[in-house]
């Protein structure tokens, strides 16, 4: 066989190396420990097999344009050389467009999740930092029936307020009415033992004529509902089933049963003496779960709190110029000396003096003790 | 020059500058620390994702719609106005069966009163689910949509070319081109924060409970137990997408 035959095998064997080499170059990036030494020498055999095919097929190559004899192989060397180039062109975008990382845990950057967790710092710091300053806020806060709402609901994130410079300008004050009725606003949609309020009923009920008047101007934000005790030390107590867990639209809860309706879960069943108390007190009105806060955790239990915060009882009976509610207006601590009491502190129970249920004072001996 | 008196001009000019060199790096020193501070972008080196497998679940039951966890995702995330990376429909049934979803059109406004009863409103906070098999990472042309291995669906931005097939491959919508960046945007499940041991923006935004995120690949933790006591549904189990995300008390209606 003459030299010149040779060439074409030895052309082909080239460029199967090289298919090879391509393919391990291809997964050398995947794999974690590429087999170096196996490409070094596949690429010496590729480039040694496509040197040494060329070279024969050139040996006896006329050096005029193709004479179509047997082993005149011109015409091919031109295809194999554009595939190559294309090959090498294709090869060297693709090192280019293809990191370095591409492939290393599957079929994307290797180095991507780590950059996801530097994508930008945390913004919101959690309450924890925030009770570093803020302590009697916080005390106050983690009371009362706001304590699952995080601080940075109503003041905005601020890293910056937390991590650099602690001033007013770079933390947020959410407290219009609006912004209050963003969750207590009267919704179908929101679950029936959430508290939540038709304004407009709310403020007649209370008797503010004034529409502009803010939530906070009664709520304190952080301690809406003052209450006693810490929240989460509320006693557990069953389900309180009110008519809407039922029954569509506004019911009036107070009514009397129709006769043919099922017997319902009311606080006088366990509670008699003192629901007959309360009925038959200054407060017949009020409904029993207006002061003793039922608070829903679930469909199976809630919490029950008493209630003797003065600043709740004065939710209803403050003295304040925006309004003229059918509850007497109470001046406070002006009361205090009002009626000679022996303190002047502003935080005294009102239930030191008044009874319960019934407001007088001179009955509180009798209905103060009262249990179940 | 100054040889007789032992004093060399050269040493100490330098040694001026060298101190005027330490003074400045000290006066910079607070500085530059508390801006790494704020802007801490460093990853977590002891991270390990082979150890968790993040799960979500929503307990619809609790959800009382305030949007705390939109504010909380856009604040976090500096997601676009007009687009959300979590959101929350209202569901509202009326008597004749008819099914009307709604979202809130701004979320610092929340929720508006409808007019007519409907007979069963509740509210869907609805998130990425972080699918075991999410369809978007299989239509990325250029492997920018990807799954790590502690089970986030995620998007690298420097890959992304915006073409657009992941958003339109999700079966839940959870995608979009951000108008910003142009490329595909979504829930990271705040990546930046739970790799630290934080909780994303929005379960610690949400007042009620409702969003709980946790490690699945912790038996003992909330998420887990969770989804032990509790019976809960996923969006679209036909898609075969294998979603994460894993909702308690969702009605028939919602898709």
């Amino acid at each position: 066989m003459s030299r010149k035959r040779l060439g074409a095998p030895l052309l082909a064997a080239g460029i199967l190396t090289g298919l090879v080499l391509v393919y391990l170059g291809y997964e050398a990036r995947t794999s974690a420990r590429p087999n170096l030494a196996l490409i070094v020498v596949l690429a010496i055999f590729t480039v040694g097999f496509i040197a040494a095919g060329v070279g024969a097929l050139r040996s006896g190559a006329h050096p005029d344009a193709l004479s179509g004899e047997p082993g005149d192989y011109r015409h091919a060397y031109r295809l194999f050389g554009i595939v190559g180039a294309l090959l090498l062109a294709t090869l060297a975008a693709r090192s280019y467009a293809v990191p370095a990382s591409f492939g290393q845990f599957g079929h994307y950057r290797g180095t991507a999740p780590k950059d996801a967790q530097k994508v930008r710092a945390p913004q919101h710091q959690g309450r924890k930092s925030c009770v570093k300053c803020h302590e009697l806020q916080a005390e106050d806060h983690a009371k009362d029936a706001h304590h699952t709402v995080e601080c940075e609901n109503c003041h905005g994130p601020a890293p910056e307020h937390v991590l650099v410079d602690a001033t007013k300008k770079n933390i947020e004050k959410r407290v219009t009415k609006e912004w209050c009725l963003v969750c207590h606003r009267k919704l179908n949609a929101r679950p029936g033992a959430f508290p939540q309020v038709s304004w407009r009923d709310h403020y007649k009920f209370v008797g503010v004529k004034d529409e502009s008047i803010e939530c906070i101007k009664c709520h304190d934000p952080h301690r809406p509902l003052f209450l006693e005790k810490p929240i989460t030390e509320a006693r557990l107590h069953p389900l309180v089933h009110r008519c809407r867990d039922c029954h569509i639209g506004e019911m009036d809860e107070k009514k009397a049963l129709p006769k043919e309706h099922p017997a319902t879960f009311e606080c006088s069943y366990c509670h008699e003496k003192l629901t007959k108390h309360a009925a038959e007190s200054s407060h017949p009105d009020v409904r029993c779960t207006t002061c003793h806060l039922f608070i829903k955790d679930s469909d199976y239990a809630g919490r029950i709190v008493r209630n003797t915060d003065p600043r709740f009882c004065l939710l209803c009976h403050a003295k304040t110029d925006f309004r003229s509610s059918k509850a007497k207006g109470i001046d406070w601590p002006g009361h205090l000396e009002q009626v000679k009491a022996d303190t002047k502190d502003e935080e005294t129970p009102c239930t030191k003096c008044h009874g319960l249920h019934d407001t007088d004072p001179a009955k509180k001996t009798a209905a103060g003790k009262e249990k179940p | 020059m100054s040889d007789d008196t032992g004093h060399d001009p050269k040493k100490s000019r330098r040694d001026m500058l060298k101190a005027i060199g330490v003074g400045a790096g000290l006066l910079l020193l607070p500085i530059g620390r508390v801006k790494a501070d704020k802007d801490d972008k460093t990853a977590d080196p002891d991270y390990d994702w082979e150890k968790h497998y993040w799960g979500y679940a929503v307990d619809t039951t609790k959800c009382i719609g305030c949007l705390a966890c939109m504010r909380a995702c856009r604040a976090e995330n500096d997601v676009p106005a007009g687009y959300v990376r979590t959101w929350v429909e209202r569901y509202s049934i009326s008597a004749d069966g008819t099914v009307r979803v709604d979202c809130a059109k701004d979320e610092m406004k929340g929720f508006e009163e409808v007019k007519d009863e409907p007979v069963k409103s509740f509210f869907v906070p609805k998130i990425c689910n972080h699918c075991e098999k999410s369809v978007c990472n299989q239509v990325c042309p250029v492997g920018a949509a990807y799954r790590t291995k502690d089970g986030v669906v995620l998007v690298d931005t420097q890959r992304c070319i915006g073409c657009g097939y992941c958003v339109q491959a999700c079966p839940y919508g959870s995608r979009f081109i951000n108008p910003t960046t142009h490329t595909a945007d979504k829930c990271t499940l705040c990546y930046h924060r739970i790799t630290k041991g934080m909780q994303p923006a929005c379960v610690q935004a949400c007042p009620k409970g409702a969003r709980i995120f946790g490690d699945l690949a912790d038996k003992k933790s909330p998420l887990s137990i969770l989804l032990r006591q509790r019976r809960y549904r996923l969006l679209k189990p036909e898609m075969g997408t294998h979603p994460k995300c894993y909702y308690i008390g969702l009605d028939r209606e919602v898709i």
